[in-house]
């Protein structure tokens, strides 16, 4: 027997008695009937966050702490990591909340008005779907997907039930991009005609070790749709080098940030085509997801390159973007933009220092959404528009070719190859 | 210690295995050398050396590809791992047209790994490999003889449904019937990811298992499909399934509808599906997917059957997804019935409906939204504050102002809130004029001396004519160049309205100097008659009220001005003429008193293709320079004592001062004499005099 099909049983038969009775195939939310989320205008809306690492746990702080909302339950694959965040929880606001192994708990739970989906990138999309599907609002980290198929399958689910879903791209609520889209939409540097993406950050550690699968932690849970593999601490605590868990690194991980913005900027949802390449040089045989990337995108009357590369300090930045107009240069990032020329007169925009990658304004809309049922300002669809540029340049690196993408019916035109990359297939009994 | 003589042992021992594979495989060829050493370097200690081996291997295409094979087939990570990786490559590479040949032996090789000799891990790593070596045409026979191995099933399910292609599809859908109602249910998830016409005959059969979870995951896997004839199958699966696939069951059921719906043609049948849905799947998500069916895809009829549904007893969690799924209603009659429909909402359901109204941004909705503001429920007052906010319409500040004035203490808060948050969107859009209104309104409703002072500096930024009588005080007439002519004549009413007869004459000086455009006097003339206060401003412009008409004469537009019916320039006002209707004299005329437009239809007749005379006569007190304003409908020539100074054979209607020309008065009397053309619909002419810069300018007429 293999330990794909032995771990993955005796997870699922674990889980209630429910699917047991049920016989082969049962359903993946619990038995019992699933509540829709009903929050009245002044109420706090009940979250609970999913994914208690290193996101997770700052999430959690930033809303411990949110008047809109309560705290009502903590999950997490691991034990010590919902554990600890509870500590935290308790320190911050004096409350103690429950802490679950297996998500399914909370989305069976009637208190519970929205999720958080704070988990390694594969889970994201499942996780929101089988929250809209439990009739929770859903706040989901970037990037939204691994594949387009996903990303689709999102938008889908929250339509089709009518759900606020909301991607954590919160540079849309920082007023530092605000106010650069303003001056870039205003003419005032021209057309765009170019915007380059930097990014200075990247690496994670090389090869791995298989252990033991330590003590509370359900790791054919954290696996989940992805292929079964033997644990290794490089995959749990190193997810984002593995493209089975994230599928391009920091071009994922930074780039769906950057690019969203670069595509509100130019006013663009899709690009027209992708090329790239990459290598991972430092030592040994790199991981799977590449140190050093050079991407370019083709936009409607503008190009669009990602840059990712060791040590890149654009006048002491690690990362940002510049928008090339006609008449003038944008270069921003989460502290401030600067135009040139001077000529120009846009003085230097500073913003407040950010505080944490868990943005309380980009929260807030969430909940504000969640009461009043209105787009938020990240709704998936734009989420999962801004997921997808990162994660075509990934498939070009793989194909090693340029590629054109038909934006409209998200599919590369003229090469099959290269679209079965739109789709992965799910690890039964997983499903979209 | 001990670690490093392992290492050093494995290194020796997996260096001598490599020498041999390459020496095994590398038959001969100029790539020999190359591929080998890089292989070696690929598994070896070398980090330097490793990552370079990573980089160029995949240069060596389809010649590396055994060598990489043999690596992939070992059991230390640092080996097979970046072997598979530079493999990938290489198949992808082999991928691009042009390749097929070479892409046809790799898959070859790949799918020989899958032989029965080989070990479960190098099968497994070789599945993965198949999505990016399997072309179309493909065999993936020795894939779907995995699908029998109950280790292997798994991955090799994945693998197809990654491949899908024919072949994958094929090898898939004749699984499913022998499979185990787990690996069937496996097996039908993955026909959805692959949506293929060929797999949904085969799920159809599953339609009817015996395990209702297959049922279910059948249901799926023909939803997608958008066939009608699968209604009634999904539909009882939905109604028979067991609590615990209730919400699977009904999801399909919904799914299917939706696809319908999308490829058009059977709307009533989808709509029929959901209202099925929602009167026999007891759960509330599948209500909430059917109420979003309705609204997504339903025209305005469904409106009222939403919002009965979300205001019925125990329907409050279905008011987040009901009030979504009015959101997707488009069009002028979905807007009124959702008016309509708001009356018949509870409570909470109509505070929903005000926030919406007011995303809308349509001004249809602001009626309601007003009377939103009159309502006992506090709650509801706040949606409607909060609505007029967010529809971001000049009228929504407006009514929040006039709320705000008298509001109860509860609301003035919000409501000033609101305003402000409005005046700062109109500024930051460029929109002057509602900008200018809104800081007007918080000016007159705020209750604090800053929110004053804010409104002040609002009002200052965007100074609109009602604005002038708050900022009276802190006036600055050294700053009146280049103001909007209807500021002006705000500013001038308010300093007239306060007795400071000084300043309002100064004003009136820089208006009067400023109508140097057919905009800027045409603004004067609706604010004054806007404001009441036309009266003033009569006599002010230049305008020639007194003339002398003849006619009317035929007229072509195409010849233009060629023919003398009068022996212009002369005139003589005795002489009788023959026009277009007979004998014509010359008839006094009189010209509106502010515009100074001369009706021409009323006194000659409703006759196309022709032109009519006029002439007036002013006298100056010295010989000048001037310039004279006027405008036709439809055409104009002008003469001045004689001399012709324009013409326009034009087809337009009247607007003051559409045409100007600099024209030189003779001390004492001067004759003007215009030619109007009349080419159809109506016929008017008007025209003033001024300096040449725009000034006013001193005349009179006998």
């Amino acid at each position: 027997m293999s330990p794909d099909r032995r771990v993955s049983r005796r997870t699922f038969l674990s889980w209630s008695g429910a699917v047991t009775l049920a016989g082969a195939g049962a359903a993946l939310l619990p038995a019992r009937r699933a509540a829709a989320a009903r929050v009245g205008i002044n109420d706090k809306v009940r979250v609970a966050v999913i994914g208690n690492g290193g996101m997770g746990s700052r999430h959690v702080e930033a809303l411990a702490v949110n008047p809109n909302c309560s705290l009502a339950a903590l999950c997490d694959v691991g034990v010590s990591r919902y554990v600890k965040v509870q500590a935290k929880v308790k320190e911050l606001t004096g409350a103690d909340v429950e802490g679950v192994q297996d998500f399914r708990r909370v989305l069976d739970r009637n208190d519970v008005d929205a999720i958080f989906v704070v988990t390694p990138d594969h889970w994201h999309p499942l996780l929101t779907i089988l929250s809209c599907q439990a009739g929770k609002d859903v706040y989901v980290e970037k990037p939204a997907c691994t594949t387009i198929e996903e990303g689709r399958a999102m938008v889908a689910a929250a339509r089709r039930y009518g759900r606020v879903v909301q991607v954590g791209t919160q540079q849309r609520s920082m007023p530092v991009f605000q106010e650069a889209m303003k001056v870039i939409h205003s003419g005032r540097i021209g057309k765009v005609t170019t915007a380059t993406v930097w990014i200075g950050v990247n690496g994670w550690s090389v090869g791995e070790a298989p252990e033991d699968v330590p003590r509370g932690l359900d790791w054919d849970l954290w696996l989940g749709p992805a292929p079964w593999m033997p644990y290794s601490p490089q995959r749990y605590f190193g997810f984002m080098g593995w493209h089975d868990y994230a599928r391009g690194g920091q071009l994922t991980n930074w780039g769906v940030h950057h690019l969203d913005i670069v595509q509100w900027g130019i006013g663009e949802s899709a690009p027209l085509s992708v090329q790239a390449i990459g290598g991972s040089f430092r030592e040994g045989a790199g991981g799977e997801n590449y140190e050093t990337i050079e991407a370019i995108y083709e936009y409607k009357g503008c190009i669009v390159t990602w840059q990712q590369r060791h040590q890149d300090f654009f006048e002491g930045k690690g990362g940002g973007i510049k928008f090339y107009g006609t008449d003038g240069t944008l270069v921003v990032d989460r502290g401030t933009y600067i135009v040139r020329p001077d000529a120009l007169g846009i003085k230097e925009y500073i913003g407040e220092p950010e505080k944490s990658w868990a943005n309380p304004p980009h929260h807030n809309n969430f909940f504000d959404c969640v009461r009043t049922r209105k787009l938020p300002v990240a709704d998936i669809e734009q989420g999962v528009r801004s997921t997808a540029v990162p994660l075509l340049g990934g498939i070009a690196l793989k194909a090693g070719r340029k590629l054109h993408w038909d934006g409209q019916n998200e599919r590369f035109l003229n090469d099959d190859e290269a679209n079965r990359y739109l789709t992965r297939a799910y690890r039964a009994p997983w499903h979209l | 210690m001990a670690a490093r003589d392992m290492n050093r042992s494995m290194t020796m021992r997996m260096k001598h295995l490599i020498w041999t594979a390459a020496g095994a495989l590398a038959l001969a060829g100029p790539a020999f050398a190359e591929v080998d050493a890089l292989i070696v370097d690929l598994a070896g200690n070398d980090e330097r050396a490793r990552a370079v081996a990573r980089q160029m291997l995949p240069r060596e295409g389809l010649a590396a590809v055994p060598k990489l094979i043999y690596l992939l087939k070992l059991d230390d990570a640092k080996v097979w791992w970046p072997a598979n990786a530079a493999l990938r490559d290489i198949l992808n590479d082999l991928a691009q047209p042009g390749r097929a040949e070479e892409r046809k032996e790799a898959a070859a090789q790949v799918l020989a790994l899958l032989a029965p000799e080989e070990t479960p891990t190098v099968k497994e790593r070789a599945l993965r490999l198949v999505p990016l070596v399997a072309s179309k045409s493909t065999d993936l026979s020795p894939v779907a003889a995995l699908l029998s191995d109950p280790d292997l099933r798994e991955k090799a399910r994945a693998a197809l449904t990654e491949t899908a292609t024919s072949p994958a599809v094929k090898a898939l859908a004749e699984a499913l019937p022998g499979a185990d109602p787990d690996f069937q249910i496996a097996i039908l998830n993955s026909s959805v990811h692959m949506k293929r016409r060929e797999f949904v005959n085969a799920a159809r059969e599953l339609l009817k298992a015996d395990s209702p979870a297959v049922q279910v995951a059948a249901a799926r896997a023909v939803a997608w499909s958008g066939q009608t004839g699968y209604l009634g199958a999904l539909r009882k699966i939905a109604v028979e399934a067991p609590p615990e696939l209730r919400f699977q069951a009904g999801d399909a059921l919904i799914r299917l509808a939706d696809s319908i719906a999308l490829a058009g043609g059977n709307y009533e049948t989808a709509m029929a599906a959901y209202r099925f849905a929602l009167e026999n799947i007891d759960h509330p998500v599948i209500h909430a997917g059917a109420l979003m069916g309705l609204g997504t895809y339903g025209d305005e009829t469904v409106i009222p059957e939403i919002i009965a549904i979300a205001s019925g007893s125990n329907a409050a969690e279905l008011q987040g997804p009901a009030l979504m799924a009015l959101e997707q209603q488009r069009g002028r009659a979905a807007a009124k019935e959702l008016v309509s429909a708001c009356t018949r909402a509870d409570d909470n359901m109509k505070g929903l409906l005000l926030r919406m109204f007011g995303r809308k941004r349509d001004p249809i909705y602001l009626q309601t939204l007003g009377q939103g503001l009159e309502a006992l429920d506090a709650g509801l007052r706040a949606a409607a504050i909060a609505g007029l906010r967010d529809s971001g319409l000049p009228e929504a500040a407006k009514a929040l102002g006039e709320f705000a004035v008298a509001a109860p203490a509860g609301d003035k808060a919000p409501a000033l809130e609101a305003l402000q948050a409005m005046t700062a969107e109109f500024a930051q859009a460029g929109q002057a004029e509602p900008a200018g209104h809104a800081y007007l309104a918080l000016y007159r409703a705020a209750d604090t001396d800053d929110l004053r002072k804010a409104a002040i500096e609002g009002i200052k930024q965007y100074p609109v004519p009602e604005s002038f009588s708050v900022l009276l005080n802190d006036l600055d007439l050294s700053q009146l160049s280049g103001m909007p002519v209807k500021n002006l004549a705000g500013l001038h009413k308010a300093l007239a309205e306060a007795n400071r007869a000084d300043e309002a004459a100064k004003v009136e000086g820089v208006l009067l100097a400023a109508l140097t455009s057919k905009e800027s006097t045409a603004a004067l003339i609706d604010y004054a008659r806007a404001s009441g206060t036309a009266g003033h401003w009569i006599g002010k412009l230049g305008v020639i009220t007194k003339w002398q008409a003849v006619g009317p004469f035929p007229f072509s537009m195409k010849d233009g001005f060629v023919t003398a019916h009068i022996g212009e320039p002369n005139v003589d006002l005795a002489a009788k003429y023959t026009g277009t209707s007979g004998e014509v004299t010359w008839r006094p005329l009189e010209g509106d008193p502010l515009v100074g437009l001369v009706d021409l239809m009323g006194p000659l007749g409703a006759v196309d293709g022709a032109c009519a005379y006029a002439v007036a006569k002013v006298n100056v007190p010295a010989a000048c320079d001037a310039a004279i304003r006027a405008g036709s409908d439809d055409g104009i020539k002008i003469w001045v004592n004689g001399a012709a100074v324009h013409e326009n054979n034009v087809d337009r209607g009247f607007a003051p001062d559409s045409d100007v020309a600099p024209i030189k008065l003779n001390a004492g009397e001067n004759m003007i004499l215009v030619q109007i053309t009349q080419g159809g619909g109506g016929w008017n002419f008007g025209a003033r005099l001024t300096q040449p810069s725009g000034a006013p300018l001193a005349f009179t007429q006998p």
